[in-house]
């Protein structure tokens, strides 16, 4: 028996209906930091108005307020689909939400609330021990089923507890992001004299290259909530990952035991989309043979794309133009 | 504490019994505490931070009487059904730490922790068997495994402090605990081995780890005992249920639909 064969009934699902929205309260319980709109806040050296960098851990807990609202030009009548005919989804629906950390596996209360009280005024506290997590934790949220109904041959969700719209997650950043691991890229602020951004150690075949960006620009670099930021990175990200794809394939004696050397295959052969074996051997062929030359301008082709799909390109330029344009 | 800042492939390349070489398996199967960190401190390039607070050292020494206690109470119980009374002892000596989930993360400290003080107890739980069979390399591997991390959440102290962080609570204490180390000790062996494996590896997450406690609580501690493979479908189909939100799920949830017993 595997868990291939047991049986999950399809069922329609509504996500991202109900939006979160929130904002750190910081023990002096004066410092209040909003969640910026991406649901994205790295806490970890922020800096807050007399300019003075958060180090999160400084602090034993945090609090947290949580906000709720229907996205715009959805309201509850659209779970009418979700339900059967004689339910009320102001009836059988609930929204349950919690924060979590998935790197310690600790989880806060979960607070269940009740559809018809879902207003952008209600607020929802919650207490964050920090030395229950690592990292960075999630405040997470599910419409649910919350009675189970006899109606085997609908498309609708009939077990208490089925999942019937997703939220998107807040993500609260503690600690200090890690070089590299999953999509990070080794970054941090260097003296670079004139230049904006600097990528140092291409020709070391078994250090990660390390990107650098002006100290003079820290300040601004190190936020979530800058528009113009997230503009810059969105450009420089090609050539960033371009250059470390070249790197990989030219220069880098691999070392499979090397955790990093790991982490940056894995990276790409998702962005690539290839296998990670298919793309170590690319990678142990001799250097700068034709064959290699060619599968790298491939492989440059497929990332180009990926990439754009992968981060959302076309989604985050429209809403940056759209505030610009405003 | 102090912590090794070398990660994991250091110690595989350094450290790991090879078949070949059975002059490198002594430095587990002689039981020689002194010896081991010897070895390990003479390694090119071996990297440690930190210090050993009084506190600290207090809380290990106690650890390890009641360890050797443990032993003496139950001389004819095989290691691997103490394996819950293991978790009492860990947990309720390093919360005196003030340790909470965040040092979970830290396999620096953990196998630092590991390596310095617990050979002879991870000899006892996971080598001894192999090495009364003459099995000296699988003896070897096996206490290397535990006690360097081979998987890091299976570090031999770590993996009893994540157990005793899910299945103590703050209303109830040990009470759990101690019921399936008491079910544990006797003659019927049961899950209790994937119930492990499972509380370490699996990612379950849900307020005051209720998930845990309920799955542990009906398959390990009712009139009938879960076997290895009840064990481990549970959380196959625990897993499987993605699309339900069952981290406060009823018992009778849990009873129906994910801890089903094969007989």
């Amino acid at each position: 028996m595997s868990e291939r064969i047991i049986k999950i009934e399809p069922y329609k699902t509504y996500d991202d209906i109900i939006r979160l929205s929130g904002k750190v309260i910081l023990p002096d319980g004066q410092t209040e930091i909003n969640i910026p709109e991406e649901r994205n806040l790295n806490l970890y050296n922020y800096e807050i108005e007399n300019g003075i960098g958060i180090k999160p851990r400084d602090y034993s807990s945090l609090n947290l307020k949580v906000n709720l609202s229907w996205r715009q030009d959805s309201h509850i009548g659209m779970f009418d689909n979700l339900v059967l005919d004689t339910e009320n989804p102001a009836e059988v629906l609930a929204l349950r939400m919690q924060v979590q950390c998935e790197k310690t596996r600790w989880c806060g209360e979960q607070k269940k609330v009740e559809l018809g009280v879902i207003t952008k005024r209600a607020v929802f506290d919650f207490h964050i021990p920090l030395n229950e997590i690592k990292d960075h934790v999630k405040i997470v949220a599910f419409i649910t089923r919350e009675t189970e109904a006899k109606n085997i041959f609908s498309e609708i969700p009939t077990s208490s507890l089925a999942i019937v719209s997703s939220c998107k997650p807040l993500t609260i950043q503690i600690d200090e992001v890690k070089d590299i691991a999953g999509d990070y890229l080794p970054i941090g602020p260097g003296n670079i004299g004139d230049l904006a951004f600097d990528i140092q150690g291409l020709d070391d075949a078994f250090d990660l290259p390390r990107i650098f960006y002006s100290e003079d620009l820290k300040e601004y670099l190190t936020r979530d909530d800058l528009l113009s930021v997230n503009a810059s990175i969105l450009t420089a990200l090609f050539y960033f990952l371009d250059q470390f794809l070249k790197w990989l394939i030219f220069i880098c004696r691999l070392d499979i035991n090397d955790k990093r050397h790991k982490s940056i295959v894995e990276m790409f052969a998702t962005n690539c989309s290839i296998s990670k074996e298919e793309l170590t051997s690319i990678i142990e062929k001799e250097k700068l043979c034709a064959e290699q030359t060619k599968a790298y301008l491939e492989l440059s082709k497929k990332l180009f794309k990926n990439v754009q799909l992968q981060y959302k390109y076309k989604r985050e330029l429209r809403n940056l133009f759209k505030i610009d344009a405003k | 504490m102090k912590r090794y800042l070398n990660n994991i492939d250091f110690f595989k390349n350094y450290l790991m019994p090879k078949k070949e070489d059975p002059l490198g398996w002594n430095a587990f199967n002689l039981k020689d505490q002194r010896k081991l960190i010897v070895t390990v401190e003479s390694l090119p390039g071996i990297n440690i931070d930190g210090l050993l607070l009084e506190n600290e050292g207090q809380i290990i020494s106690q650890i390890k009487k009641e360890i050797a206690e443990l032993r003496a109470t139950y001389p004819n119980i095989s290691a691997d059904r103490l394996d819950m009374d293991l978790t009492i002892i860990f947990h309720r000596n390093l919360k005196r730490l003030g340790w909470g989930r965040y040092q979970i993360a830290d396999y620096g400290m953990w196998r630092w922790l590991s390596i310095n003080f617990f050979l002879e107890e991870v000899f006892w739980r996971w080598g001894e068997t192999d090495f009364a069979k003459r099995n000296y390399y699988e003896s070897a591997k096996a206490s290397y495994e535990r006690l360097v991390g081979e998987r890091s959440r299976r570090l031999f102290p770590l993996r009893y402090f994540i157990t005793g962080e899910r299945l103590h609570d703050n209303n109830f204490g040990y009470h759990l605990l101690e019921k399936l180390a008491s079910k544990s000790r006797e003659e019927k062996s049961g899950g209790f081995g994937n119930l492990f494996n499972n509380l370490t590896e699996t990612k379950l997450i849900s307020p005051n780890d209720y998930t845990s406690k309920t799955m542990s609580k009906i398959l390990l501690t009712g009139g009938k005992l879960a076997s290895n493979d009840d064990v481990q479908y549970a959380f196959v189909r625990y897993n499987a249920y993605s699309r339900r939100l069952l981290n406060y799920a009823s018992e009778s949830i849990f009873e129906k639909e994910i801890c089903l017993f094969s007989d």
